[in-house]
């Protein structure tokens, strides 16, 4: 298996699914469960498929919990991973949207140890959160923060973004001193790929690029088009794309369907999904694209 | 020191309480409440709280409060306002000086208006009033959340406070609250 995604998603009738994830005629299947295409880890999904099915890939596999919050299907994942990745063959490992749990964190990053070859280790969302508050924020690859968590990166003191101290939050015009702060202190990891109106791309505290064209503003307020990026990224970097090249390739061909999309605040995620494919395509025939 | 040593002791299951994971206390006025209260939360599965002395300076007449993480706090308070059984108090114990984000930025998007407030953003149709997307947040009920407020107005959608149950959910909650003042402006 080269490429496995792991997470939540709002349904409490769903205590784990494990299989193999796709996407057909615009639906998210995983294994033989149909899953909504929605904001979250499934959108995260889906755009892993969608690099998967562009580039020839095998399709990730997934371990998904049905959580709304209450917590069940979030300790969930987490056994499920600690128990499982210590035989499992994994070359890049994708963990999403989940209830933030230091102690279950802990050990899924015990069983990450016993696994033959450590995966690239990819965190987003409320697993970045964990991860970021359980200290060991430096196991991983690649954070892929928003401007907001950025600020909770930057903050030794809080535990959650909602804790985030006001003199950081105010600092949200000037990433680099964020992501300066935020690597200096051990709270990020080696490569950052912070998502916003322009995007950041770092390595070691330092903006290696930004990204800010084709410059769609409507994008912002659309959820789920962070965990495009991530998808994106997770798909790219399984098939062989260094951490910065994918995380470029991501952010650009996330604009570029937003611009074929021609997004309003009001458009939803699936739509840009669909047009993925379509934005890799383009990318292609760009200076700045993929090879 | 002993308390905090006591406050600080989990076992592997209730993890959500170790090393410096944000906690809280609920403080009652009697231990009869306390009782009650840590029943309760354990039938509606929060198994992890933890019946505890809180901290000699947050004595206000009780002896035992209620120890939890902090990330569940809008789903615990709800269970127990259900049954009539709030806490007189609730303390953050971990850094007093931390306090959840109530600061939100406003962006102006022509037909549109979107409010943030630390990771959790709401958008909202000038006009109508009507929520047309929810972004951020990394807990596992944000999806949930999007999905039972999109597409309903500001005046009529459920509150996250409502059906909400993590930290996540009480930003957006500020988010939400914030885009219903600048909907009766605008």
């Amino acid at each position: 298996m080269k490429l496995l995604l792991a997470g939540t998603i709002p349904r409490d009738t769903i205590d784990l699914i494990a299989g193999e994830a796709r996407v057909s005629a615009g639906k998210l299947f995983i294994g033989d469960s149909e899953i909504s295409l929605i904001r979250g880890t499934a959108a995260m999904i889906g755009a892993a498929c969608a690099v998967a099915a562009y580039v020839g890939d095998p399709l990730p596999q997934c371990v998904i919990g049905g959580d709304i919050g209450k917590r069940t299907g979030s300790r969930n994942v987490y056994r499920h991973l600690i128990k499982n990745l210590p035989k499992m063959e994994v070359t890049v490992l994708g963990l999403h949207y989940i209830i933030p749990d230091i102690g279950l964190h802990n050990q899924v990053r015990t069983s990450i140890q016993k696994m033959k070859q450590t995966p690239m280790l990819i965190a987003d969302a409320g697993f970045m959160y964990v991860a970021k508050a359980s200290g060991y924020a430096t196991f991983y690859d690649l954070f892929l923060p928003d401007l907001g968590e950025l600020a909770f990166l930057a903050d030794d003191k809080a535990m959650h973004p909602a804790y985030t101290r006001g003199f950081l939050t105010r600092l949200e015009d000037d990433p680099a001193q964020l992501i300066e702060r935020a690597f200096s202190t051990g709270n990020a990891a080696r490569y950052l790929c912070v998502k916003g109106r322009i995007d950041h791309i770092c390595a070691d505290g330092k903006i290696l690029e930004a990204i800010g064209s084709p410059m769609i503003d409507a994008l912002e307020p659309i959820g789920g088009t962070g965990d495009t990026i991530t998808g994106m990224v997770a798909g790219l970097v399984s098939h062989g794309y260094a951490i910065p090249e994918a995380c470029r390739i991501a952010c650009s061909a996330n604009r570029i369907a937003g611009q074929m999309a021609a997004v309003t605040p009001a458009t939803q995620i699936d739509k840009i999904i669909s047009l993925i494919p379509a934005a890799l395509k383009e990318l292609v025939h760009t200076t700045t694209g993929m090879q | 020191m002993g308390i905090l040593n006591k406050l600080f002791k989990a076992d592997e299951e209730s993890s959500a309480a170790e090393h410096n994971q944000a906690r809280g206390l609920l403080i009652y006025n009697n231990v009869n409440d306390v009782i009650q209260a840590e029943s309760v939360l354990k039938k509606s599965g929060y198994d992890y709280i933890k019946v505890v002395a809180p901290p000699p300076q947050y004595r206000t007449g009780c002896d035992l409060s209620i120890e939890f993480p902090i990330i569940e706090q809008i789903g615990i308070v709800r269970a127990l306002e259900k049954i009539n059984l709030a806490p007189v108090d609730l303390i953050h114990v971990v850094d007093e000086s931390l306090r959840p984000t109530e600061i939100c930025r406003v962006k102006d998007f022509g037909e549109y208006i979107m409010v943030r407030a630390a990771n959790m953003k709401i958008t909202f149709d000038k006009e109508s009033g009507i929520i047309v997307n929810i972004s951020g947040g990394g807990c596992s009920d944000v999806p949930y959340l999007a999905s039972e407020m999109i597409g309903k107005s500001l005046s009529d959608a459920p509150s996250p406070r409502d059906i909400g149950y993590t930290l996540c959910a009480y930003t957006l909650a500020i988010a939400f609250e914030e885009a219903r003042k600048h909907a009766r402006i605008s």
